[in-house]
C-alpha cells in the first residue's frame, strides 16, 4: 500500500519533530515546514494527502496558510487538520470556516491519538470517494 | 410718534425699507460681532469670526450712509468705507478658515502686508470710486478700473481661497464636524455668490448698476446664521446665552432708542423706567443662562471623563481576556511536548522500559495530564468569571454530540481499562436547541470525570427524550460509573466553584473543582438542569443532563 503524504506545518520544532517520528513510524511519508510561508511553498510543490497546520506561527500565520490555500485553490484534494494549542471557540469556527476538515487541541491527545485520528479522517475520506 | 425708525439723524430723510433692512443686518452682526468677543475673547475661532461680523456689520452700515447721505463727499467717503469693510470680510474669512476648527498657524506676513496696501490704495483719492451721483434708479458712483480690478482680484483671490481651505478641511473631517463644516461651506458660497453679484458684478465699470447693493447684505444674514451655529455646537455650549443675550440686548437696545427719541419730560421719565427694568432683568436674565450652562458644561466634563474611563476598563478587559487566551496557549505548548514524548516512550517507542521506570512516567503523565486540565479549567473559569461566554444557538442532535465525545475519550478509557457503553434512545433523536460546541465541552467534562474516577468496570451512558410535569419535553443524558461514588455531605458543594469532596481530592490532588461549575453554568444557560445521585461513598454514581427538546423537532412536527 502506498504510504500517505503528509505535511506538518508548525514553527515549534520539538513538536514538529514529535509527530514526524511517529507518523513516520505509521504509514505516513512526513514532510516538515517550520513556518506558514514555508509550508504553503511546499503545498505549491505538489499534493500532499494530509496537511497537519499550526495556528500560532509567525510569519504568516496558520490562518494565513488556510486563507491563501482557499483562495489559491491549491490544496483541494488534501485534508487540512488544524492542530493547535489555540482552544478558543473562535479560533476553532474561524478555522474551520476556513476550510480546516478537523479541528485538534495539541496538549489534549498523544502523538499516536493524533495519528489514529489523522487515519480515521483517512478511512471517512476513502469511504466517502468510493 | 417716536418710533425708532423716525429718528432724524445729520439730516437725513426718513429710512426707507431697504434702508431699514440694511440697518437690521448691521445691528445684527455687530451685535454678534460684541457678544462672541465678548464670551470667547482668547479664542482664535472666535476672534476671526467676530471680525467677519464687525466687517459685516461696517460694509452694511457704510452703504445705507453712501445711499442716504445728500452730501456727495461724504456719501464717497462711507463707500470707500464700504470698500475697506468688503475687504476685511474675504480677509477675515480667509484667516477665519485656517484657524477653523483646529487652530492651524497661519503666516500672516504676505496676507497683511497685501491686505493693508490695498486698504491703503482704496483710500487714496481718486481710486476705485471717484464720484457719486444720483440717476433715475437711485444712488450710484463713478468708478476707477484699476482700483475696481485691484479689489476685484483680492476679493476673489481671498474669498474662494478660504472656501477651498474649508473645503478641504470637510474632505478629512468626520461626523459633526464634518456636517458642520458643510453647512458652512453653502452659507457663505450662497451668500458670497449674492453678495459678488449684486455688489461686485452688477455695479462694476461694465454694469454700472447701483440699485441692487442693499440685497447684498441682506443675504449674509444666512452665512451669519450658519456660522453662528457651527462654531456654538462646535464648541458644545453657549448657544443658549448668547440667544439670552442677543434678546436682552436687542430688547434693551430698543427701549434705549426710545427714550433718546422721547421728547417730553414724562415720556422720557417712563422710557427711562421701562429701560432701566428692562436692562435689569436682561443682566439677571443672562446671568442664571450663564450659570445653567455652566453647570451643563461640567456634566458634560464629567460624562466625557466616564466614556473615557469606560473605554480603559473595557480596553483592560478584552487584554486580560487576550492574555490568558495567550498564557494558556504557551503552557500548553511545553506540555504538549511533554506529553507527547511521555506517551511515546511508555509505548515502548525508545526500546522497553524497566518495570520501575515505566511506573515512575506514568506518574510523570499522569501529573502532566492534570496539568493541561487545570490549563483548560482556569481558561474555563476566566471566561464565566468575564461573563464572555457567548452561545451561538442552533439546532443540535445530542445523539450525535455523545457519540463525539464517546469518539474523543475512547483512547483515554481504553487505557484506563474502562469500557464505554452507550445506549442510544428509544423514544427520538433528542434534538436540542443550543451551543454544539458548548454542550459538547459539557458533555465532555461529565464524561471525563466518569472515566477520571471510575476504577475499571463500565461508564453507560443513556440518552432519552421525557415529557415533563411541564408539559415539555426534555432530553436527558445520564452518566453512571462505577466509581469513586459521592459521599452525602459532599452533594451540596458538588457543583459549586471550587467545591471538590475530600475522595476526589485523593485521586486528583491537583484539580480544581471548576469541571462541574462550568457544566452546570452552561446547561442552565440552555434552561436546563443538571445534578447527581449516588448511593454513597465507593458505591458509583449517575450523573444527569436535562435540556429542553427544541427547534428541529417543532419544525418537522
Amino acid at each position: 500500500m502506498a504510504k500517505t503524504k503528509i505535511l506538518i506545518i508548525d514553527d515549534d520544532q520539538v513538536i514538529a519533530n514529535m509527530y514526524a517520528a511517529r507518523f513516520s513510524r505509521g504509514n505516513f511519508e512526513v514532510e516538515i515546514a517550520n513556518s506558514g510561508k514555508d509550508g504553503l511553498q511546499k503545498i505549491k510543490e505538489g499534493k500532499r494527502d494530509i496537511i497537519l497546520l499550526d495556528l500560532a506561527m509567525y510569519p504568516a500565520d496558520g490562518y494565513e496558510v488556510l486563507a491563501e490555500i482557499k483562495k489559491m485553490r491549491l490544496a483541494h484534494a488534501s485534508k487540512i487538520i488544524v492542530f493547535s494549542n489555540l482552544s478558543q471557540k473562535e479560533d476553532i469556527e474561524r478555522a474551520m470556516l476556513l476550510g480546516a476538515s478537523d479541528y485538534i487541541v495539541k496538549a489534549n491527545v498523544t502523538p499516536s491519538e493524533a495519528l489514529r485520528r489523522v487515519e480515521n479522517i483517512i478511512a471517512n475520506k476513502m469511504s466517502v470517494e468510493t | 410718534v417716536g418710533a425708532w425708525y423716525d429718528i432724524k439723524m445729520f439730516g437725513i430723510d426718513i429710512f426707507n425699507t431697504k434702508e431699514t433692512l440694511l440697518f437690521v443686518i448691521a445691528a445684527l452682526n455687530g451685535m454678534l460681532a460684541f457678544l462672541i468677543g465678548k464670551n470667547h475673547r482668547k479664542d482664535q475661532v472666535n476672534i476671526w469670526f467676530s471680525i467677519i461680523a464687525v466687517s459685516l456689520a461696517v460694509w452694511a452700515a457704510a452703504l445705507i450712509f453712501f445711499r442716504i447721505l445728500s452730501d456727495y463727499f461724504l456719501a464717497l467717503i462711507f463707500l470707500k468705507l464700504a470698500y475697506i469693510a468688503a475687504i476685511g470680510i474675504a480677509g477675515s474669512f480667509y484667516v477665519f478658515a485656517h484657524y477653523f476648527p483646529d487652530r492651524k498657524p497661519m503666516r500672516y506676513v504676505f496676507f497683511a502686508v497685501i491686505t493693508a496696501s490695498l486698504i491703503g490704495y482704496v483710500a487714496l483719492p481718486g481710486v476705485l470710486v471717484i464720484g457719486v451721483i444720483d440717476t433715475p434708479t437711485g444712488r450710484a458712483a463713478i468708478q476707477e478700473i484699476t482700483g475696481y480690478g485691484a479689489f476685484f482680484l483680492y476679493f476673489m483671490f481671498y474669498f474662494f481661497g478660504a472656501l477651498v481651505i474649508l473645503y478641504h478641511r470637510w474632505r478629512f473631517a468626520a461626523g459633526i464636524m464634518r456636517k458642520n463644516i458643510g453647512y458652512i461651506i453653502w452659507s457663505i458660497l450662497t451668500a458670497g455668490i449674492f453678495g459678488i453679484f449684486f455688489n461686485l458684478v452688477l455695479p462694476s465699470p461694465f454694469f454700472a448698476a447701483w440699485g441692487y447693493v442693499w440685497l447684498g447684505p441682506l443675504f449674509t444674514a444666512i452665512m451669519v446664521v450658519a456660522v453662528f451655529y457651527a462654531v456654538m455646537s462646535y464648541q458644545l455650549l453657549n448657544i443658549k446665552v448668547i440667544s439670552a443675550e442677543m434678546l436682552a440686548t436687542g430688547i434693551s437696545f430698543i427701549l434705549f432708542l426710545e427714550l433718546i427719541s422721547a421728547r417730553e419730560f414724562s415720556e422720557i421719565v417712563l422710557r427711562a423706567l421701562f429701560f432701566l427694568v428692562a436692562a435689569f432683568f436682561s443682566v439677571f436674565l443672562v446671568r442664571s443662562v450663564e450659570r445653567e450652562v455652566a453647570e451643563r458644561e461640567e456634566l458634560q466634563i464629567l460624562t466625557n471623563k466616564l466614556a473615557v474611563a469606560n473605554d480603559a476598563l473595557r480596553k483592560l478587559d478584552q487584554a486580560k481576556s487576550e492574555f490568558i487566551s495567550l498564557a494558556s496557549h504557551q503552557l500548553r505548548t511545553p506540555l504538549t511536548v511533554i506529553r507527547g514524548y511521555l506517551s511515546m516512550a511508555l509505548e515502548n517507542s525508545f526500546g522497553s522500559l524497566r518495570k520501575e521506570l515505566r511506573a515512575s512516567l506514568e506518574l510523570v503523565m499522569s501529573s502532566a495530564i492534570e496539568l493541561i486540565g487545570l490549563v483548560d479549567n482556569l481558561l474555563n473559569l476566566s471566561r464565566i468569571e468575564s461573563g464572555k461566554i457567548q452561545y451561538a444557538f442552533e439546532p443540535i442532535i445530542m445523539a450525535e454530540v455523545v457519540k463525539k465525545a464517546l469518539r474523543e475519550l475512547t483512547e483515554e478509557a481504553k487505557a484506563k481499562g474502562v469500557a464505554l457503553f452507550f445506549k442510544k434512545s428509544q423514544t427520538g433523536q433528542c434534538p436540542v436547541l443550543g451551543d454544539s460546541y458548548r454542550i459538547h465541552e459539557a458533555v465532555m467534562n461529565l464524561l471525563d470525570n466518569a472515566v477520571k474516577y471510575s476504577r475499571g468496570g463500565a461508564v453507560v451512558l443513556q440518552l432519552n427524550e421525557n415529557l415533563a410535569g411541564d408539559g415539555k419535553r426534555y432530553c436527558r443524558l445520564s452518566i453512571r460509573d462505577r466509581g469513586i461514588g459521592i459521599a452525602a455531605e459532599d452533594m451540596p458543594k458538588l457543583f459549586t466553584k471550587f467545591g471538590r469532596s475530600e475522595d476526589a481530592k485523593k485521586i486528583q490532588a491537583g484539580g480544581l473543582g471548576i469541571g462541574l461549575y462550568f457544566v452546570k453554568r452552561v446547561v442552565e444557560d440552555h434552561h436546563g438542569r443538571v445534578w447527581a445521585e449516588s448511593p454513597g461513598r465507593g458505591r458509583g454514581s449517575i450523573f444527569f443532563m436535562e435540556l429542553p427538546c427544541g427547534a428541529t423537532q417543532k419544525r418537522k412536527g
